[in-house]
């Protein structure tokens, strides 16, 4: 392979190979290929490429001729987003001979053509200097470091229901060692609260239950109920978990399962299994069929009166118990934590938590239920009288804006046809109304169960019910709008049921912190692409599957569970995995012995020795702080953007002025970089203006950088990074808030407008945040004029 | 079979009625001393599964029917310590596996020493009979010497009656002090209602004036036949049984030398309320039944009928229980629990709380109903009778036979399986 070794080629043996993409019209249609090709055609050392995709089968072919025909040593192609096919031309050159450290991706398509549609002119110049940086940053670039570790053949799945048990058999399986860690006492999750499955009315427990129980016993899994994942340490294929166990007070393995503590226990409290329906004891179990069989006791709730401990015979009750801490260390995880059922007490008309007969779908699930409340009978609960009448309401908490989730829930069409069916397969007699705006009934014998319902004589009404009101008699009267007779009517109904949507938890906030995995705009997880990679994440060994990316059904979770059990097998299955080392290399000619960078590092990874500064490469996460500390730039990194480079792009850019005003965007590459990505994707347009560095973290962001910008003559300099607490370096942003604080404290005193300098985030769903950054930023600096008015006055 | 379910037996002896929970792994008692019970009705409140009613309590106080205050539903009883963990008097008390302990609804006393003479004035306050005072008090004629023959004196004594707190030093001291002890009754609980000095007596030596705690006796010497006196000597010690105490804190109102330090496990208020029913001099159900003797009928210029002294009021609510009118009120604001290291500790003593008048549970985390589900019964039809075995069925038991031995013959099985159900039944008409 040829190398540059430090410091790059030396300027005469440089051949740089740029390649513009036309990506069918995606590009071509704004920018004009031809001109950029033009202007860079006759550039020495420069050897220009252009192809209508650069990422298929002979766009990739092409490339790799090129470079080996030229002999070029630095590739640059300007593009898509480096996030996309960043790693198939890293991979390309590397095959073609080129370490991967010298590939560039310049990004005119999601941050240029996409976003500039509106002035095709300014697209062209602005991709144009992009790549003038690209060219100018070349051969300073310092050569990336890949290193093979040893991984831990072991998974931690996240979540004990259907799609965590499917991943965690298949991964078992295979040989893997598998810790599943779920939050309630039993494993399930929701599937197993369900009576029966649409569209095939299978029992839910009689398919699941067998997939828990030899979940359970399987040599190779080890389930940690009433346990949360509480802090992630470490790398892809070496990951350190802190796992919260609270205490059980029951042995697992000495509890027979004779239920007799059940029998016992004198106190009685709501049952939050059957959502707030019925009783339950202090030691908890709320089915018979429930895994693990033995009980958990809630202590909170014990008065300590032993009774259990006496009649159990194989004496499996502990007192003695204590919540503990285990530490797992794991090669993947997989998140699968499913979701929430929507609370509809955000919807007044319903009437929910008033009118005792106003129900959710899943409440409705468990009375149908024969292990559940009212043992499989349809009773109203106002009075345990039958119903004769019951009305569906659908729609509830999804495709709303009121509440704030615009998605449609994807399961509650299917789910209230089966409850219609089968409960007119019980009591026929049963008069059944399903009100609905749309019937989204898809999936594979969904629209034959939906035909089946009509031909047992469920009405289905097209309106929207718009009040709830119980009559003297205890009935309840809906009043709604009948859209297909156009006119508005009230029907008395005995019993409601608002078919309620899904919902992502409230820690599932938390949870994506800690691993490094972004939301979506919806609030579930968000998949790394949503076609093509549905179960990996943004984060490399983290993968997700179920109900916690979004609103599915129990076939769609199966799949991507078996889909991220097999990208898990990819990621271990050879015992070796290779990584990107990050940690900067000294140059100690230049180290001062300042120890800026010792204590700049958020991680502990630079650490004063005697006389030197030492780097600990495994703790190093490759945020940057300590390249932006050092006053002499003793410290290169391998592989990203070093502090020359930087200079070099800045002067390239800053040299002609190609428009008014010039703004330099420094991005994270983790959420504001992200999100103009985003802004592209959903074509929201802004102003031209901004100059794109996209840097790994806001606090790599130099002071003498930003200094050097203002400088050379740019009018604004924006810095862009995650939110304070998501920063995926901990502290990073927080870091840059401070330097940035003070360098603008700094142009004060020095006479430059401090306005010119902003630091702010987004996170990477936001893109309309951050097309309305630079838009407001453009007027407001374009107002102030351009650098150097100040010193007019 | 054996019996799976934990069974309760009752078992009387005496005053006490035992409750053994019985279960395969543990034994656990529940003994409730009738004697003890005050009649307040606080395990009644706290009991989870409604074990617990009331006696005919306003019957008892006023001395109609004897019986205990508390029925306890075996059928219902668990054992739990609820009702012994709040139980003012100790009347209930549960005993499990030695270690444990439970949270107890408790007071407080403490001694101190140092300050302690003793004397004998808290062991005749207590209403509770929970102190033993074991006083030596070395008598006079050890103290006073006389140095030649003669032995008298001459002066003035005086006891001032205001001052007096009867401890009773001064008549263990010396034979010519005499108390008139009587019960303490409310509202001035004073445990005597006379000192008395023998003059005859008397040689003015002054020993009672110098161990009088309160500077109450006054003895002045006009003269004496030459004589050493000593220093009084008190020695001893005091007993606080805590099984008996109910820390209404008495004995540290009454004390001379403020050395008992007491902590209520309640801290409320007691009022009357429509005092115009309330009749002192018909009912004393309320006196009666105040464990500590508090309740008192007032006198003018008290508007209510009855009064209480509230510094040693229990506020157990046993008179409120008591009265046949309604007419008193007893408010618990505040509660001593003492906890113990258990896990589930805090679930028990947020139950005690259950006890306090100003007691709100918590709201439920989820939308609580309760479904009401009527037990169908569904019984069967009875069977029909067994028909006798009919005449016919001989001929058909031969015409198996035959069949059976065809299809068992080889010819006959390849025709049967060949499914040529016609040439076997030819077969069968030919034999």
């Amino acid at each position: 392979m040829r190398e540059g070794g430090e410091g790059g080629y030396p300027p005469e043996k440089v051949k740089v190979a740029v390649f513009v993409c036309r990506c069918g019209t995606n590009i071509a249609g704004v920018v004009d290929v031809d001109e950029v090709v033009r202007h860079f055609s006759s550039r020495e050392g420069v050897v220009v490429g252009e192809h209508e995709h650069c990422c298929s089968d002979d766009g990739l072919r092409k490339i790799k001729e090129v470079l080996e025909k030229e002999g070029a040593t630095h590739l640059i192609v300007a593009c898509c987003t480096p996030s996309l096919h960043g790693e198939l031309f890293k991979r390309t050159a590397e095959e073609a001979g080129l370490n991967r450290g010298f590939v560039e991706i310049v990004n005119i398509r999601e941050q240029c053509s996409w976003v500039h549609s509106f002035d095709p002119k300014r697209a062209t110049i602005k991709a144009i200097d992009l790549i003038e940086m690209a060219i100018a940053a070349a051969p300073l670039a310092s050569s990336a470091k890949v290193v093979k570790m040893p991984v831990e053949k072991s998974v931690l799945v996240i979540g004990g229901g259907v799609a965590g048990v499917t991943a965690a058999l298949t991964l078992a399986d295979m040989g893997f060692k598998v810790y599943m860690v779920e939050k309630e006492g039993f494993i399930g999750g929701h599937m197993a609260k369900w009576d029966k499955v649409f569209p095939t009315l299978d029992c839910s427990i009689c398919v699941l239950g067998p997939q828990l129980s030899r979940a359970y016993n399987h040599p190779n899994i080890t389930v940690l109920t009433l346990s949360q994942v509480k802090s992630v340490r470490g790398v892809p294929g070496n990951y350190e978990v802190e796992v919260y166990r609270k205490a059980r007070f029951v042995d697992e393995k000495l509890c027979n399962g004779c239920n007799k503590c059940l029998e016992v226990c004198p106190i009685q409290l709501p049952n939050e299994y059957e959502y707030g329906l019925g009783f339950r004891s202090a030691i908890v179990k709320p089915s018979p069929e429930a895994v693990p069989q033995a009980p958990y006791i809630d202590m909170e709730s014990c008065v300590g009166c032993y009774s259990c401990y006496g009649v159990c015979d194989p004496k499996a009750i502990n007192f003695k118990d204590r919540d503990q801490t285990i530490t797992l260390k794991v090669g993947a995880i997989i998140v699968a934590t499913g979701f929430k059922p929507f609370n509809p007490k955000g919807f007044e008309e319903y009437r929910y938590g008033f009118l005792q007969d106003v129900v959710t779908g899943p409440e409705y699930e468990r009375m149908l239920n024969n292990v559940g409340p009212t043992k499989g009978r349809i009773l109203r609960i106002s009075d345990g009288v039958e119903p004769k009448k019951i009305a569906f309401i659908q729609c509830v908490g999804s495709r709303s804006d009121r509440v704030g989730h615009r998605y449609c829930s994807r399961v509650c069409c299917n789910y209230a046809i089966k409850q219609a069916v089968q409960t007119k397969l019980m009591k026929p007699d049963i008069d059944i109304a399903i009100f609905y705006i749309d019937v989204r009934a898809t999936g594979k014998l969904a629209e034959e169960a939906y035909r089946r319902a009509i031909e047992l004589g469920v009405r289905f009404v097209k309106g929207r019910v718009g009040d709830i009101r119980r009559t003297r008699e205890g009935k309840l009267r809906l009043f709604y709008e009948d859209i297909l007779e156009g006119n508005f009517k009230e029907e008395d109904f005995d019993l409601v049921v608002l078919s309620v949507g899904m919902e992502p938890h409230e820690d599932i906030k938390e949870l994506a912190g800690m691993l490094g995995v972004h939301l979506s705009e919806d609030g579930f997880l968000a998949e790394y692409h949503l076609k093509l990679n549905p179960a990996d994440t943004f984060s490399r060994g983290v993968y997700v599957a179920g109900a916690c990316t979004g609103p599915k059904d129990i076939t769609e979770s199966v799949t991507q569970a078996g889909l991220a059990a097999a990208r898990v097998a990819e990621l271990l299955g050879r015992g070796e995995i290779e990584i990107e080392v990050y940690a900067p290399v000294i140059d100690e000619s230049k180290c001062k012995l300042c120890f800026n960078c010792v204590r700049a590092c958020p991680f502990g990874a630079l650490k004063m020795g005697k006389g030197r500064v030492e780097i600990d490469e495994v703790a190093c996460r490759g945020c940057g702080a300590c390249l932006a500390a050092c006053p002499t730039g003793a410290l290169r990194p391998p592989g990203y953007l070093t502090n020359e480079q930087i200079s070099a792009m800045l002067k390239a850019l800053l040299s002609r002025k190609s428009e008014f005003p010039l703004i330099v965007a420094f991005m994270c590459r983790w959420c504001s970089y992200a999100a103009a990505d985003n802004a592209g994707l959903n074509r929201i347009p802004y102003p031209t203006n901004v100059r794109v560095i996209r840097v790994p973290c806001s606090v790599r962001v130099s002071p003498e950088h930003i200094l050097e910008a203002f400088r050379l003559g740019a009018d604004g300099v924006m810095v862009l990074g995650c939110y304070e607490q998501d920063c995926h370096y901990r502290v990073g942003r927080i870091k840059a808030n401070e330097r940035v604080e003070t360098l603008k404290k700094l142009l004060e005193a020095v006479g430059v407008n401090p306005d010119r300098l902003i630091i702010d985030g987004a996170s990477a769903s936001e893109g309309k945040k951050i097309a309305e950054l630079v838009r407001s930023f453009t007027e407001k600096i374009a107002k102030l004029g351009p650098i150097g008015s100040e010193f007019e006055v | 079979m054996e019996s799976s379910k934990p069974i309760m037996e009752l078992e009387l002896e005496e005053d006490k009625l035992h409750y053994t929970w019985k279960a395969p792994v543990l034994e656990k008692k529940l003994t409730y001393d009738v004697k003890k019970c005050v009649g307040c009705g606080l395990c009644e409140k706290v009991c989870p599964v409604n074990a617990i009613s009331m006696g005919p309590i306003k019957d008892i106080a006023s001395g109609k029917v004897e019986a205990p205050y508390i029925i306890i539903d075996e059928t219902k009883c668990v054992a739990c310590p609820l009702c012994s963990g709040v139980c003012p008097s100790g009347a209930l008390k549960l005993t499990l596996q030695a270690d444990f302990d439970h949270p107890r609804v408790k007071g407080e006393i403490s001694l101190d020493k140092e300050k302690c003479i003793p004397c004998l004035l808290c062991e005749k306050i207590c209403p509770r009979d929970a102190i033993k005072a074991e006083v030596k008090v070395k008598k006079k004629e050890e103290l006073v010497k006389y140095l030649g023959e003669e032995s008298w004196g001459k002066g003035n004594i005086k006891v001032d009656l205001e001052k007096c707190c009867y401890c009773g030093l001064c008549e263990l001291l010396c034979d010519a002090i005499k108390i008139e002890w009587v019960d303490p009754q409310p509202p001035q609980l004073k445990v005597g209602a006379t000192v008395s000095v023998d003059l005859e007596k008397c040689d003015y030596c002054g020993l009672c004036e110098e161990i009088c705690p309160v500077q109450a006796i006054k003895v002045e010497c006009v003269e004496s036949a030459p004589r050493e006196v000593g220093k009084p000597v008190v020695e001893g010690s005091l007993e606080i049984d805590e099984e008996k105490c109910v820390w209404c804190g008495m004995c540290a109102g009454a004390c001379p030398v403020d050395a008992l330090h007491v902590e209520k496990p309640f801290e409320g208020h007691i009022y009357m309320v429509q005092p115009n029913e309330c009749d002192p001099s018909g009912c004393k159900n309320c006196i009666n039944i105040c464990p500590v003797n508090v309740v008192y009928v007032a006198k003018p210029p008290s508007k209510d009928k009855m009064g209480f002294v509230e510094d040693y009021c229990i506020y157990c609510g046993a008179c409120e229980k008591a009265c046949p009118v309604d007419a008193i009120r007893v408010s618990r604001r505040s509660i001593r629990i003492a906890s113990v290291e258990s896990p589930w500790s805090s679930m028990c003593s947020e139950m005690l709380k259950r006890s306090l008048t100003t007691y709100k549970p918590p709201k439920p985390k989820v939308y609580h109903r309760v479904v009401k589900v009527e037990e169908v019964e569904v019984t069967p039809p009875p069977p029909p009778p067994i028909p006798p075995t009919p005449k016919g069925f001989q001929r058909a038991s031969k015409a198996l036979t035959k069949l059976l031995e065809t299809i068992t013959s080889v010819q006959g099985r390849i025709l049967f399986e060949r499914g040529e159900y016609k040439k076997i039944a030819s077969k069968l008409e030919g034999d």
